[in-house]
């Protein structure tokens, strides 16, 4: 890999830049340090989006229930009563 | 999870400082909010690492675009590497370097990092960029190349 050639042919000079992009990637990454108390934060953080999450989505399916319900009874609100055609039993004798 | 956390949080988090996050607190938290929220589905503790590193690739190229076009709108320059380049402990030719590094294209950029800092294979670059071999090589040497260029000019 280190051998490869560049984009413009600079295969010589390759390793030493190699070399020097590692040793400052290492310096560079020395100097981060993570917060000591970074996983209490990040899973308080993570357990209130869950909840946040799951919230919306039962509010979801409960709008969406409340909608067909509330249309189904407007269709069947205005239905015709009285009795139709098809359905005609005759008095019992 | 808590295991996870402590095994591979200060690696994402150097790993996103390299990529030029100007916030890698926040995008490692993300990443591992992915993670929290798919945790049952990953079949061995490598699979998270992986799916870790490629979540933070991605989310750092985000940020790093967001940013890239908010600069077009606002006229107040947001300084994303200003930490990164005034490090106290990098030498001249180090901070021309990283500097350089910064200015390449995301990709070459991800590349490297993930080649020189983390010592990746190709094929385990290509798995976290989700991009294939040859295109991985491709930026490595691109970007090496434009990296030599820089300091040849500094010279």
């Amino acid at each position: 890999m280190s051998n490869s050639p560049g984009a413009d042919g600079r295969a010589a000079d390759s390793p030493d830049t190699e070399h020097l992009l590692r040793e400052a990637l290492e310096t560079l990454a020395g100097e981060v340090h993570p917060a000591p108390d970074a996983y209490r934060a990040a899973h308080g953080e993570w357990q209130r989006r869950e909840r946040r999450r799951r919230l919306i989505l039962a509010s979801l399916i409960v709008a969406v229930f409340t909608l067909a319900v509330v249309l189904g009874l407007l269709v069947l609100n205005h239905a015709p009563t009285a009795p139709g055609p098809v359905v005609h039993q005759p008095p019992s004798p | 999870m808590a295991r996870l956390f402590d095994l591979h949080y200060p690696s994402m988090l150097r790993l996103a400082t390299l990529l030029g996050a100007d916030d890698p607190e926040n995008i490692v938290a993300e990443a591992y909010y992915e993670i929290y929220r798919k945790y049952r589905k990953l079949r061995t503790p490598d699979a998270a690492a992986a799916y870790l590193r490629s979540v933070v690739c991605n989310l750092t190229r985000m940020r790093i675009r967001h940013l890239q076009v908010a600069r077009r709108h606002v006229e107040d320059r947001i300084d994303t590497v200003a930490s990164a380049e005034t490090s106290a402990l990098l030498r001249d030719d180090q901070r021309a370097l990283i500097r350089a590094l910064r200015a390449l294209p995301a990709r070459q950029r991800e590349a490297l990092v993930l080649r020189h800092w983390l010592c990746l294979k190709e094929k385990e670059i290509a798995a976290t960029m989700g991009i294939s071999v040859g295109s991985v090589k491709t930026h490595t040497a691109r970007g090496l190349a434009a990296l030599t260029h820089a300091m040849e000019v500094r010279r």
